[in-house]
């Protein structure tokens, strides 16, 4: 069965990922802000990563969360999907400088996304 | 001789005076015998008759008459024509020596005694005869030499007029050499005077020249008539007159061109103007007999002024009443001196149009806020209008002599060079005197001499320091305002996120019922919160636009929107305690209470968000000497210096990018501008890590505190 971490600020957007990959067997868990997100990954080492950009509550942001995963060996091969609200060709810049895999704008489709997982993931 | 020949063709005739007749008789007989014609005469009064009739050669006289006597006779005989020379002998009967003596007395040149001795007589009338004829032709000769002489001396008269005549003339041709000679002098000498004349001493030696020329040709007045501007009209510009001489009448400082056609186009044909006499100008110059006669002018003589084949005015000289007349040569000369006129008027004119031009130059560059600088081809300062004191706080002196890149920023000054040499311009710091920055634009020329090479360069100076401060903050407004749009977007965004996503679910699969209506629940909220986001988005783009919002005031007590307030957040957010402290009496104020409702819930979802730990928030209200001032006090995380700079600013959010605090960023300027409205005051103290207290004011009412007012 694959991981997969959700990490998000809002419990809005945890439980709307949740309830769209819910259909799938997948084993989910949930992160808040990216010190719990980092800590998360190490430990678990998700398949793959639904990441949040700006996340109060916390001391890094989900742009330096990817950079320090995608810099680790052990961590690098966790696949990230930036979900973000930051819809911009500067935010998008940012995310693939960081080594993010897939970038989703928000608001998204829950369905688009759980094709996006779906493929990434056979 | 002459004796015979006056003898011999003439019967000379004798007559004789006697009343004896018998004595007359024998005479006559005795005197026809020696072949005289005898006339006898019976008393005195006949001898003056017949000697006037027969005008006798002699006349022999008898002393005893009676009547008018022999003396008488005698004397009165003596007194007619030919009298004198007529012999007239007495004849006395007696030897009475005192008739004798009388008779001579009376003129008689001879006597004879009777009873007469006729041998004696004969011989005595004989020779009184001769002398008469000798005395005759002598009479003659004389007469004709009088004559003679009063001939000749009529010829020497009239040769002695002719010669006179003739010394006049050549005195008068001497004087009319001499004036021309001493003219031409004049003439000279004025001319050398105009040679290099200084501009500004044009107008005294014009005056001087013509004063010079009418005292010399002795006029009444000389003047010069220019053409004015426009070209329709002649001014009297200079005017000299003699002593005693009218001036001309302020009707007669201008000549329309249209009153004088005949005068001016003369003139503008170059051609010059002779008026012997005023009064016997042809019709067509009727406008300038009157002109000319109103100042009482006789002769007048107008030279046109000609200059490069323009007409531009006339000189005249003008005789006043007496009538003149003009020595032919005269008016070559004047033309002559014309035409110097002309010339000098026409150099002023250029060199006054140049003068003008270079003093209007002047004044533009001085009065310039730009400065101007000119180089040389090495680019050293040759010329700094005065403006660089205002601009670079240098003076043209302190300039001139230094390269023109000395002053600028070391950071720009290759770039500058770079750009003035590509695009003549460029924009660069410049160091001023007092060592402070500004920003310069110079455009800079080229200037080429004639054959093409450098002969030094141009620059127009302007300071743009206002220019690059406003560039600068519209920079960074515009900086804000992306900053806004992708923190809106962003914060429109998350709702939209649980909107859609959920909306998508519920549509795409079929839920349990209670799910379902949690999903719509969550729908609903975002939906508010996006709503809300709209509404701040809104108020702050009305607040800007000052005036497009209208406070609703009324008379408030402010503790209870306070307290509203807090009951709001009280529920959600289970980590902080409230505490409100206020002052008792004056709570009232006129204010719109949804709008400070929208601060108290701004400045305590605030308090909130910035102190994520949780604590305290103390809403404090106290009663000032005008105005009741609110406090609203965290315990969170505090403000760096920095932040608290800028905390009131539209757009700005403390440490957007990491400290992943949402919200528009609008909160505070939505409240600090309704705060201004109302006339109040907002504004901050914190301590990095301790916490923040917001303050704002509001205005007491002083009838809505309460008090009583009579």
């Amino acid at each position: 069965m694959k991981t997969i971490l959700i990490v998000d600020d809002q419990p809005e957007v945890r439980e709307l990922v949740s309830v769209t990959l819910e259909i799938s067997d997948y084993r989910i868990l949930s992160a808040e802000n990216g010190d719990q997100a980092l800590a998360i990954a190490r430990r678990e080492l998700p398949d793959l990563m639904l990441l949040d950009i700006q996340m109060p509550g916390g001391s890094v942001d989900g742009i330096r969360v990817c950079q320090l995963l995608k810099a680790d060996p052990r961590t690098r091969g966790i696949y990230i999907i930036m979900l973000t609200a930051k819809g911009q060709d500067w935010d998008r810049q940012q995310g693939i400088e960081a080594g993010v895999d897939e970038y989703f704008v928000k608001p998204f489709s829950p369905l688009d996304l759980l094709n996006k997982v779906e493929q990434v993931l056979s | 001789m002459l004796a015979n020949s006056a003898l011999t063709p003439h019967t000379y005739t004798i007559l004789v005076v006697d009343d004896d007749g018998p004595i007359r008789r024998l005479m006559r007989m005795q005197l026809e015998r020696e072949g005289y014609a005898v006339v006898e005469a019976l008393s005195g009064e006949q001898a003056l008759t017949e000697f006037e009739r027969h005008a006798p050669a002699l006349v022999l006289l008898d002393l005893m008459l009676g009547g008018m006597d022999g003396f008488e006779t005698c004397q009165r005989l003596i007194d007619l024509p030919n009298g004198n020379i007529t012999p007239v002998v007495v004849l006395t009967a007696a030897y009475d020596l005192k008739s004798v003596e009388h008779a001579f007395a009376s003129g008689a040149i001879d006597f004879v005694r009777k009873p007469i001795q006729w041998m004696e007589l004969s011989q005595r009338i004989k020779r009184l005869i001769q002398w008469k004829c000798a005395e005759e032709v002598l009479r003659d000769r004389k007469a004709h030499l009088e004559g003679l002489i009063e001939q000749r001396t009529a010829e020497l008269t009239a040769t002695n007029q002719a010669l006179q005549q003739e010394v006049q003339v050549r005195r008068l041709m001497e004087d009319a050499l001499k004036e021309r000679i001493d003219f031409e002098n004049l003439i000279t000498m004025i001319s050398t005077h105009f040679i290099n004349i200084h501009p500004q001493k044009v107008d005294e030696s014009i005056n001087e020249a013509l004063s010079m020329i009418g005292l010399f040709t002795q006029v009444a007045r000389t003047s010069i008539y220019l053409v004015a501007e426009n070209r329709s009209a002649m001014c009297l510009t200079y005017e000299w007159r003699a002593k005693g001489s009218a001036p001309w009448s302020a009707a007669q400082h201008t000549m329309p061109f249209k009153a004088f056609p005949w005068l001016i186009g003369k003139l503008a044909r170059f051609e010059d103007v002779i008026i012997a006499n005023v009064e016997q100008l042809s019709p067509q110059a009727r406008a300038e007999a009157a002109f000319f006669g109103a100042s009482g002018s006789q002769t007048i003589i107008a030279i046109p002024l000609v200059y490069n084949n323009v007409f531009s005015g006339f000189l005249s000289l003008d005789s006043g009443p007496a009538e003149k007349v003009w020595p032919e040569d005269s008016v070559p000369l004047l033309r002559m001196i014309t035409a110097i006129f002309a010339n000098t008027l026409e150099h002023r004119r250029t060199g006054q149009a140049l003068h003008d031009r270079e003093q209007q130059l002047r004044e533009i560059t001085d009065a310039m806020l730009d400065v101007v600088v000119k180089t040389t081809p090495e680019g050293i300062i040759d010329f700094a209008s005065p403006s660089c004191w205002a601009v670079l706080s240098h003076t043209p002196e302190s300039l001139i002599g230094q390269p023109f890149f000395a002053n600028v920023h070391p950071e720009d000054a290759e770039a500058m060079q770079a750009h003035i040499q590509a695009d003549g311009v460029a924009e660069y710091r410049y160091i001023r005197e007092d060592g402070s920055c500004i920003w310069l634009e110079a455009l800079s020329n080229l200037l080429l001499a004639e054959d093409g090479t450098l002969r030094g360069m141009v620059f127009a100076i302007r300071d743009i320091t206002q220019r690059k401060h406003a560039e600068h903050e519209l920079h960074t407004l515009n900086r804000l305002k992306t900053d806004f749009l992708s923190t809106a977007a962003h914060e429109l965004r998350t709702p939209l996120t649980s909107i859609r996503g959920f909306s998508e679910i519920l549509i795409m699969r079929e839920l349990e019922p209670a799910r379902a209506a949690r999903y719509l629940r969550m729908i609903n909220t975002q939906a508010e919160q996006l709503g809300k986001i709209i509404d701040d988005l809104l108020d702050i783009s009305r607040l800007e636009a000052k005036g497009n919002l209208t406070l609703e005031k009324e008379v408030v007590e402010l503790l209870n929107i306070i307290e509203d307030a807090v009951a709001m957040f009280a529920e959600n957010a289970p980590r902080h305690q409230f505490r409100v402290e206020a002052d008792s009496a004056c709570a009232l104020v006129s204010a719109d209470p949804l709008r400070i409702g929208q601060v108290m819930k701004n400045l305590i979802s605030n308090a909130v968000k910035y102190s994520p730990q949780g604590g305290v928030i103390v809403l404090a209200l106290t009663c000032l000497a005008d105005t009741l001032q609110v406090e609203i006090r965290d315990q969170g995380i505090g403000l760096t210096p920095e932040q608290q700079q800028h905390i009131f600013e539209k757009f700005y959010r403390a440490d957007a990018s990491n400290i992943a605090i949402s919200g528009t960023g609008l909160g505070l300027s939505i409240s600090k501008l309704i705060v201004d409205l109302h006339g109040g005051r907002m504004w901050l103290e914190s301590t990095w890590q301790a916490g923040t207290s917001f303050y704002f004011t509001l205005p007491l009412n002083a009838q809505a505190t309460g008090e009583p007012s009579f």
